[in-house]
């Protein structure tokens, strides 16, 4: 307005301030990533130690998504595993099945790996529709029984299918996924889920867990969103899926039994259900932690059962206690008053 | 004179296994004014309300809102309609702030798609900033701008029946219902609620329907009252006519009993 | 006929096991409101005592199946007392978390014991081995006779004790509204204690007959079987002791009536009858709907 010299320089660095600050966490992903793989050339990281932070990165993945189910639309589902065997095995008939995948062109694999993602997200999508539709005639504890049972009938239904390897295991998946692959899909997963959770379509969620007759009486259609958030928490798990059948190489059913689905489940509670950084922080710490429990043997698992329960006696909001990471919240667009003030 | 209506009930009941909560309910209210339905307790009030909300369909009748008839609509599109209520027992979504509170009764008026706020276009950016303007503006209209970021529950109990009133006014109602407004309050608090439902009246020009036990409030800001025992009519009439009214002293105080 | 006849035997053998084990979770639950995610362990562990009891020298069934109820109930009272009492009046999920956990701990501690240890063990033959011959080429042997009279003695036992005695009353009166029974004078604590105790000692007992049938033991059996007999409580309305039995005599019979049919589907019909039954009547075939008051 004042239309100064000055004026437009503190403009413009407000301006870069905040698109330095937008794009801080993608520098920091990019950063760790160097580094990690600096450490690795330079033989301070062993391969082991990068597997175990893939699986992490992974497991952070289907956490997030069920957290939008559980920990912000307030459903219960204990079926995860299910959805992450969708995507896994949609995915790898696509690369295995569909293509013969280190027959192809090195160029075209991204393309083909990328369209087996694609393939991955819309069929655990679809099974999310399929299962979140009817369940939500039942609630609470019934919702978890019905999830669980769904869960558990897509893993007898690909026993029954041979092509897929049935009973005995699925084997020959090409080994693609690295690193690099899985940061991206990492960040794409924190940004969309960001996205939603901080939207109006995500406080309607979040509406349902806290009341959803309330929330209906503030002309909120909750089946819609409870809907909408076991889509989008399955998309979610069965591109994490992709991804570790391409790690992998090698799927058996019984990898994605409601075992499985619980492991979801504790890592979300004991990170903090409700926050995209209580899921990644209770994902990454007890897929870690344990590993590096190794010398413990068969200990370290009793030892996490404890801890469980202590934790949900002392702490029962989890490691993250509730809050959510700064940088997860995005802000509004500044108000024109203020940058009135500034010029 | 002869506009239509904003509500008109006609033949209302609804049976719950072998109890007719409520039966051949007639109403009608004209838009702007402020109604009341009294009644001893469990005399089928709150169920009216469930019904004019869409919690509870009813067994038999019709409910017209604007002339239209809205039986057997999902909850949320009596919202739509423009109906919007409290509840007697306060049902504030209680671990978030009284803003965001506000901000899910504003759902209805945002109008970005899944896909923009997927990729957090500029669109849904704008509509977020001017959607927690009009919020504050209402929370600052109904003198709880101050509570902007408490957690609701934490909230005193007479603010959070403000915070829900708040609520309710967010979706833009045509009608408001007001389910015992004045429970739990004392003569002071209720004088103060008197008034604000008064204001609210003119200020968010909506018309009132509430339901309430206390005697007082209901004679003295309401148009005309409508009295109910065991889920029927009794009687219907001015808050002057009714406190005549044999019927209802009957009701309300058994055979003999006075005012 | 004669092989419908044969599998339905072997349908009612496995069927009264899960209704046994299926009693626990349905009285917890109808109590707590708590899927108790660690009553499968105490399935094993029933069995796992049975194991070590029986080496005693003149011990029989009798006294085996008695320790290996009493054993379980005392666990599942102490667990109560340690992991679920503090959190009662915590969000449900917390609990259900911490039940969680204690079903990890549960499983994996005896592993580490090295008298138990990760592998299969034999069970021992408790009862000696006989056939008759019932109907054509359908028979019935000593363990199914054992296993079907055992269960419905306990079943009977059980539905006597919740009905006809004082303990049970409380219980009832508990599980229908915690607060009114404490200001009657009831021992709300002592009633829950109860009931995990005896949900415990039933599912030791389905422990034991299990093990009869198929003789080999591991520390991760409860997992499958706690949950299909879960599944079974809640197709037959969870909270309801008749649904429970209900539920796991159909639960059974469906398991051994679709793996004659194909091996693999024998695990997920079960779940596609549940499923099936909860989308049309949410509450379980014997359980009571209920209805949310605004």
């Amino acid at each position: 307005m004042s239309g100064s010299g000055t004026g437009v320089n503190i403009d413009i660095f407000h301006k870069l301030k905040r698109e330095a600050r937008r794009c801080s966490p993608l520098i920091g992903l990019a950063v760790f990533y160097l580094a990690v793989t600096y450490l690795r050339e330079a033989r301070y990281l062993k391969a082991y130690y990068i597997q175990v932070l893939m699986f992490g990165l992974i497991n952070c993945m289907v956490t997030m998504g069920l957290n939008l189910i559980n920990g912000v639309t307030g459903q219960f589902s204990i079926g995860q595993a299910g959805f992450v065997a969708v995507g896994a095995y949609s995915s790898a008939a696509v690369t295995t099945l569909l293509f013969r995948f280190n027959a192809l062109p090195s160029i075209v694999r991204p393309l083909v790996f990328l369209l087996s993602i694609l393939v991955a997200g819309i069929a655990a999508g679809v099974f999310g529709y399929l299962i979140g539709r009817p369940s939500l005639r039942v609630k609470g504890d019934y919702l978890a029984i019905v999830t669980l049972g769904f869960g558990e009938i897509i893993r007898a239904i690909i026993r029954l299918i041979p092509q897929v390897g049935g009973p005995r295991g699925f084997s020959g998946i090409p080994r693609y996924v690295n690193l690099a692959w899985i940061l991206i899909f990492f960040a794409l997963t924190i940004w969309f889920l960001r996205n939603y959770i901080y939207s109006a379509y995500g406080r309607a969620c979040i509406s349902c867990r806290e009341d959803d007759l309330a929330a209906e009486t503030m002309g909120i259609n909750t089946t819609t969103y409870k809907v909408q958030a076991f889509i989008i928490g399955a998309v979610t798990a069965g591109v994490a899926g992709a991804l570790l059948a391409h790690l992998l190489g090698y799927l058996h059913p019984d990898q994605f039994s409601y075992i499985r689905s619980t492991d979801f489940l504790v890592y979300l509670y004991a990170g903090g259900a409700g926050t995209i950084s209580g899921a990644v922080v209770g994902a990454m710490a007890l897929t870690i932690v344990p590993e590096m429990l190794r010398f413990l043997s068969g200990w370290r698992l009793v030892i996490y059962g404890l801890v469980l329960v202590l934790m949900m006696l002392y702490r029962p909001h989890g490691i993250s206690n509730g809050k959510e990471f700064s940088f997860l919240v995005p802000r509004l667009a500044p108000k024109k008053t203020e940058e009135v003030q500034e010029g | 004179m002869t506009a239509t209506p904003i509500l008109e009930i006609h033949n209302l009941g609804v049976r719950f296994g072998g109890l007719q909560a409520v039966d051949a309910f007639h109403y009608v209210l004209q838009e702007g004014d402020l109604g009341g339905i009294i009644g001893p307790n469990g005399a089928g009030k709150t169920t009216i309300f469930n019904m004019l909300t869409g919690i509870y369909p009813p067994t038999t009748g019709e409910i017209f809102f604007r002339g239209k008839n809205i039986v057997g609509a999902p909850i949320h599109d009596f919202t739509r309609y423009g109906i919007a209520r409290t509840f007697q027992n306060i049902r504030l979504f209680k671990e978030l702030s009284a803003l965001e509170n506000i901000r899910i009764a504003r759902h209805m008026s945002v109008n970005y798609g899944l896909f923009s706020a997927l990729f957090r276009r500029p669109s849904v950016q704008r509509r977020e900033s001017e959607l927690e303007e009009e919020c504050m503006s209402l929370l600052d209209r109904l003198s709880l701008a101050q509570y902007a970021h408490h957690k609701a529950s934490s909230l005193p109990y007479g603010v959070q029946r403000r915070l829900e009133l708040a609520r309710a006014l967010a979706t833009s109602p045509g009608l408001l219902l007001l389910d015992e407004p004045a429970a739990g309050m004392n003569p002071q608090e209720v004088d103060q609620l008197s008034k604000t439902i008064l204001w609210i009246r003119d200020e968010f020009r909506v018309t009132i329907l509430l339901i309430e036990h206390h005697m007082q409030l209901v004679m003295n800001i309401c148009d005309h009252i409508t009295v109910v025992n065991f889920g029927k009519l009794i009687a219907e009439g001015k808050p002057e006519e009714i406190r005549v009214n044999a019927a209802v002293i009957e009701a309300y105080l058994g055979k003999g009993g006075k005012f | 006929m004669e092989h419908f006849i044969q599998l339905l035997i072997f349908g009612v053998q496995l069927g009264v096991i899960y209704a046994l084990i299926a009693m626990g979770y349905t009285m917890v639950y109808g109590i707590i409101r708590l899927i108790n995610f660690a009553h499968g362990d105490l399935v094993m562990i029933g069995a796992f005592t049975a194991y070590f009891v029986a080496r005693i020298p003149g011990f029989g069934f009798i006294p085996v199946m008695v320790a290996a109820m009493i054993v379980p109930a005392v666990i599942s009272v102490v667990i109560e007392r340690l992991a679920y009492r503090p959190l009662r009046n915590r969000p449900r999920l917390s609990v259900l978390i911490t039940a969680i956990g204690v079903s990890i701990f549960l499983e994996n501690l005896p592993r580490m014991i090295p008298v138990i240890g990760p592998n299969y063990r034999p069970f021992p033959q408790l009862i000696a081995f006989r056939e008759f011959r019932l109907y054509g080429s359908a028979v019935v042997n000593t363990i199914q006779i054992t296993n079907i009279a055992a269960s419905l003695i306990l079943l009977t036992l059980l539905i006597g004790i919740v009905r006809f005695t004082k303990t049970g009353r409380a219980m009832r009166a508990v599980s229908f509204n915690k607060e009114a029974a404490a200001l009657m004078g009831i021992d709300v604590n002592r009633v829950i204690a109860l009931t995990f105790f005896v949900g415990a000692a039933l599912a030791g007992a389905g422990g034991v007959l299990y093990s009869l049938t198929y003789p080999m033991i591991d520390v991760l059996m409860g997992v499958w079987l706690g949950t299909k007999a879960f599944v079974a409580a809640v197709l037959g309305g969870i909270g309801s002791i008749p649904g429970a039995v209900l539920g796991g005599l159909l639960m059974g019979i469906v398991e051994v009536f679709a793996t004659a049919f194909n091996s693999e589907l024998g695990y997920g019909a079960g779940f596609i009858i549940l499923i099936l039954v909860l989308l049309f009547r949410p509450e379980g075939l014997m359980g009571r709907p209920t209805i949310e008051k605004v």
